[in-house]
């Protein structure tokens, strides 16, 4: 089996025990690798009495079969775990140098169990797994761990760490690999945190084979232009994924006040060229990637200064400012550095204080209930005391550190101004200018999220897959129709192309789907079609939603939030919103999913031979 | 059935449109800043609009025009054209999937973008004064 390392390590921190556990050339093929192999991991390990912080909660390191190969934009890896934010399924999907280095130590994933008395991290090389003390580490920020773990154990080892919010199990703690390389969503850091695991470290120098070298050279030479010719591809080099922000206002993409608003003129402020101008020193990438659309910032003065590191992305930018009506990059950078060091993800921290901001401006909460902060929109001293409350959860960090579904819960007030889907945040693409998003967002394994599926890279129209026809043509975008076919497709490749395989959505998306299949095939010996993949995809698809069932899950939780599909009064949308009760029904009929209940239908789990959360499901309910 | 019946109208209608652009005092000097000179070559009906901004202080429409060396080249159907002004087209999609071809340096490109927001309106407006309210639909 080539492209695989056919390893996986398996950790149980409860009793110290490290096991090697063969990965099956069955296992591959069936489930391909990332995030797919891990459910399938995370099924073998369910438990009914499972918990997020439980230490029978596994937690998934996989790699896909292309990471550490010379294949652009594939060195990924997923992170995947009941996940504390949302209570179902959770996984987070991270570029950076991690996937490559762990193949090159040998492995294609690790598997982490139980929980350590103290703080300890994982030392991985080719000869030996060991469980090491962290307790000189637990406490410090993502960078100083990096720097201190590279200063005690040299230079060669790349580091997953997480900082004081994982420690402290804030709901979407992160994980940090080189400062600013992020599993940002879902909060798989806490997960970590919870089994006292502060950083794994892994070192090796093991190549990874692949089993048409020369196919692959020649297919290399052919795609390699890609890179160079793409304005896709050259845009993100350029100004990095901030780099589609003024098309974005233009369309109706950007959120704006917690979804309330349609148009900003301060929004200009934030766009790619004062990027460019005011706090971008430099670019970065990951492992093997020609698209380089990471930046380096640095603000030299003022009250947000910070030394060159890691910027903000896209989404930073949009739930720091246009979702706060904050129009100031130097404040947007101190905020992501200080979320990097301490380790949570800006997506919902941003959601859950413009939810706050919401509920303060319509009168649901006052200045008493947030610490005397005055949370008026655009309030950058208050949202920055706030954020500096979360890892720490000091005050108000207490609540800020469960996300914003959790908090309407506790008030008992204030759901109309949620924007979470089954408990996760959206991110900041707008379904009024894209309906294609509405049944996106609701049928995406982990809760909201644009990355899930392929919905948002066909219907933005950077990813162009003309060989599957529902994602080449879906219709209008302010059209219901069309959509649940684009869904269903999307999920069923998307499982495969960037949770399995697994492709950068960007770095990925200069490619057809005849030539990732290809390459695919190439590097791992393996003969799959198309309708292969979509098989495939589809199975994982079943399995991820169907572990999401067993936690509770049902139809209603695909519902969307109100406050993203009610029609706008102003911008470039206004008066336009999607049906995605529409959109849902269509897809739960071309599923064969209960449109009630929302599960799936026995006889279609049986037929994709998902067998055993067919018995799980039809046990527990009927 | 093509949008615009001939190059003529064609023409007319973006000339027309572009002049407006160049007068109009708030739009205007955000085009001109950019320095830029930008060719768009139509087909179907065929024509090339030359955008001349190279001054900084004036905008400059010419036809057709082999002279000027354009920094930015944009080739797309005249329909295409037209629903880019309109403010419906996705721009990504269309340059993916090569329904607009855009050759040029991407920076100043991406500068640029700003520039257009208010000129989507303007579009449809001076549809309406010149008597095509069938082409805003």
């Amino acid at each position: 089996m080539k492209g695989y390392k056919g390893k996986i390590v398996s950790v149980n921190l409860t009793d110290g025990e490290v096991h090697n556990v063969p990965l099956s050339e069955e296992l591959a093929k069936e489930y391909i690798g990332g995030s797919g192999i891990a459910a399938k991991i995370f099924i073998d390990h369910y438990k009914p009495d499972l918990t997020p912080f439980s230490p029978d909660n596994p937690l998934i390191f996989m790699t896909g079969p292309l990471a550490g190969t010379k294949v652009p934009s594939t060195s990924r890896f997923t992170v995947s775990a009941l996940s504390p934010l949302t209570g179902i399924w959770g996984e987070s999907n991270s570029g950076g140098y991690f996937a490559a280095k762990l193949k090159f130590a040998g492995y294609d994933g690790i598997v982490v169990t139980g929980k350590s008395d103290i703080p300890v991290y994982l030392y991985i090389t080719p000869d030996k797994i060991e469980i090491r003390d962290a307790s000189n580490y637990w406490g410090m920020d993502t960078y100083k761990t990096e720097d201190a773990l590279k200063e005690n154990l040299g230079k060669n080892g790349e580091i997953l760490a997480i900082g004081p919010a994982g420690e402290n199990l804030v709901l979407y703690a992160s994980i940090v690999n080189r400062k600013g390389h992020l599993s940002g969503r879902a909060g798989m850091g806490a997960v970590m945190g919870s089994k006292n695991l502060k950083a794994i470290v892994v070192e090796g120098e093991e190549p990874v084979e692949v089993a048409d070298p020369e196919r692959l050279d020649g297919i290399l030479k052919e795609i390699l232009p890609y890179y160079r010719e793409s304005i896709t591809v050259l845009s993100l080099r350029e100004s990095g994924t901030n780099s589609s922000f003024d098309l974005g206002i233009q369309m109706g993409d950007v959120p704006i006040k917690n979804w309330g608003l349609g148009e900003w003129d301060k929004a200009e402020h934030l766009g790619p060229s004062p990027y460019k101008e005011t706090i971008q020193r430099g670019i970065d990438t990951c492992y093997n990637c020609p698209v380089a659309c990471k930046r380096i910032v640095e603000v030299n003065d003022g009250p947000y200064s910070i030394e060159k590191g890691p910027g903000p992305e896209y989404e930073t930018v949009c739930a720091f400012g246009t979702m706060l009506l904050i129009d100031d990059l130097k404040f947007i950078s101190k905020v992501n550095d200080f979320a990097n060091k301490m380790g949570f993800d800006t997506i919902t921290a941003g959601s859950t204080i413009a939810f706050l901001m919401d509920l303060y401006d319509h009168g649901f909460i006052t200045k008493d209930d947030v610490d005397g902060v005055n949370l008026e929109w655009g309030n950058k001293e208050a949202v920055l005391e706030l954020v500096k409350k979360i890892p720490t959860k000091e005050g108000m960090g207490a609540l800020l550190a469960e996300g914003s579904k959790k908090i309407a819960e506790k008030l008992g007030k204030g759901k109309e101004f949620l924007t979470t889907v089954k408990g996760l945040e959206v991110p900041m693409h707008d379904p009024r200018g894209n309906f294609g998003l509405a049944i996106g967002y609701a049928t995406s394994v982990r809760g909201g999220c644009h990355v899930s599926s392929l919905v948002y890279p066909a219907t933005a129209g950077f990813a162009y897959f003309p060989e599957i026809p529902e994602l080449a043509d879906f219709g209008d975008p302010l059209s219901n129709e069309s959509k649940a076919a684009l869904a269903a497709k999307a999920n069923d490749f998307g499982m495969f192309f960037h949770n399995s395989a697994i492709w950068c959505i960007l770095g990925g998306s200069v490619l057809n789907a005849t030539e990732i299949v290809n390459i695919f095939n190439v590097v791992t010996g393996f003969d799959f079609t198309i309708e292969d993949i979509l098989e495939k995809g589809e199975k994982i698809w079943f399995l991820k939603r169907g572990i999401s069932h067993l936690f509770g899950m049902r139809a209603k939780d695909d519902k969307l939030p109100a406050k993203i599909v009610t029609p706008l009064k102003e911008g470039p949308t206004a008066g336009f919103a999607p049906n995605a009760d529409e959109q849902l029904e269509e897809f739960y009929k071309l599923r064969s999913v209960d449109s009630e209940t929302g599960l799936p239908k026995k006889e279609k789990l049986l037929s994709l031979n998902l067998t055993k959360l067919s018995d799980l499901l039809y046990n527990k309910n009927t | 059935m093509a949008v615009f019946k001939d190059s003529e109208e064609l023409k007319n209608v973006l000339v027309g449109f572009f002049n407006k652009l160049a007068s109009d005092e708030t739009i205007a000097p955000n085009f001109v800043k950019s320095k830029l000179v930008i060719r768009f070559n139509y087909r179907e009906p065929d024509l090339s609009l030359t955008l001349d901004m190279s001054s900084g202080k004036d905008l400059v429409v010419t036809i057709n025009d082999g002279e000027k060396v354009p920094e930015v080249d944009m080739d797309m159907k005249a329909d295409i054209a037209h629903k880019f002004w309109l403010g419906k087209l996705n721009l990504t999609m269309a340059i993916t999937r090569r329904q607009m071809v855009v050759r040029g340096p991407v920076p100043k490109i991406l500068a640029f973008l700003p520039a257009l927001k208010p000129t989507y309106q303007m579009y449809k407006d001076y549809l309406k004064e010149t008597g095509h309210e069938d082409l805003v639909e």
